[in-house]
């Protein structure tokens, strides 16, 4: 069944990708080799998010265990922009599928100074906004406000034609506005959802569990309220909409694509699995013959005009 | 050593540890066995220091 899908002027082989910071496709190949290549699991990858300065992380433990989840605070650990372009690009580079690089700035000079930094090299095919982090000069966070979404899409879009995808934060009352403030503001596509804002206490200290007090929630746990998210704001914009939270299965994948979505990705189930995405991909074929479908158009959307919230 | 881990392949970069001189390495990838000169052992969570 031709699986394959239109994203943001893309052509990608089918509509599995990869949530960004869940897959290290050079941490892959250095742990399992460069089979990886020959069955890589996702049609287009997601960068780790680059800031334009060199990151350590945050302080751990950065990882806790929750039912059917996890939450975490990496912290954006990255070599910076120019570390990032000089060392992983050219690796990232060679990958068979389509390359994103997402970024995150604390600033509309940050933001532009990382647009303005790949902008010149080919083998970068879309940009990711990582928009879950405050503005320094208003310190509101960008993707939880329509307005300063709209400012930073704005002060972007002229500075790209690559698309601008912006990643969504599900942390917002209204995902709606923001996500309509994404596209005003030229977006090509929204991603969602990033991770929902989490807090572990440690039962014998009763302090945080996490090295930086809180963190963010992801896998099985997050999958039906990030479907429900996928689905309001897929119904309320006409760019595409990439859907993740929790997806493990084809059938699971079938379900936000059900719900709108154009493309989904697979995240924290990367890290049990490298070639999780494979797997989901091979099983959303099967969930549509099953489901009676022979293409993925004739599935999409299905849930999202046909009933209320 | 022991931390949280994800992934196992340094890929997450859950499992840091943080070193004297700054930064961190990952124990599933730079471990399990480390130089004990060579980590922070202040900041290494439950060390009782």
């Amino acid at each position: 069944m031709d699986l394959s899908v239109e994203l943001c002027g893309l052509r990608l082989e089918h509509p599995v990708l990869n949530g960004s910071g869940t897959f290290d496709a050079i941490a892959a190949q250095r742990a399992f080799g460069t089979a990886l290549l020959d069955e890589f699991p996702f049609s287009a990858f997601v960068s780790k998010t680059i800031t334009p300065e060199p990151r350590i992380g945050n302080p751990p433990p950065r990882i806790f265990e929750t039912p059917s989840g996890m939450i975490n605070s990496i912290g954006l650990p990255n070599k910076g922009l120019s570390g990032f372009v000089d060392q992983d690009l050219p690796l990232l580079a060679e990958l068979p599928v389509p390359l994103a690089v997402s970024v995150m700035g604390t600033s509309h000079r940050e933001f532009a100074s990382l647009v303005e930094g790949v902008e010149g090299h080919a083998e970068v095919a879309a940009l990711e906004l990582n928009v879950s982090c405050p503005n320094v000069e208003s310190g509101l966070i960008i993707g939880q406000q329509p307005e300063e979404t709209l400012a930073l899409i704005r002060a972007l879009r002229p500075r790209t034609e690559k698309p601008l995808i912006v990643k969504l934060t599900p942390n917002v009352a209204e995902p709606v506005t923001v996500a309509r403030a994404a596209e005003e503001g030229g977006a090509d596509a929204v991603s969602l959802v990033n991770t929902l804002a989490a807090v572990a206490i440690d039962p014998g200290t009763l302090d945080a569990w996490l090295g930086a007090g809180s963190g963010g929630l992801s896998g099985p746990a997050i999958r039906a309220f990030a479907l429900g998210q996928v689905r309001e704001v897929a119904a309320a914009v006409s760019i595409p909409v990439i859907g993740m939270g929790g997806i493990e299965s084809g059938t699971h994948a079938l379900a936000f694509l059900a719900a709108g979505a154009t493309a989904v990705a697979v995240g924290t189930a990367n890290f049990r699995d490298p070639l999780a995405g494979n797997r989901v991909r091979a099983e959303l074929e099967a969930a549509l013959r099953e489901a009676g479908a022979d293409s993925l158009s004739a599935v999409r959307g299905r849930i999202a005009a046909s009933t209320s919230t | 050593m022991e931390a949280p881990m994800a992934c196992g392949f340094g890929a997450c970069f859950g499992c840091a540890v943080p070193l004297a001189d700054g930064g961190y390495l990952r124990l599933c990838v730079d471990g399990p066995v480390v130089n004990a000169a060579a980590i922070e052992t202040a900041l290494v969570p439950g060390s009782g220091h």
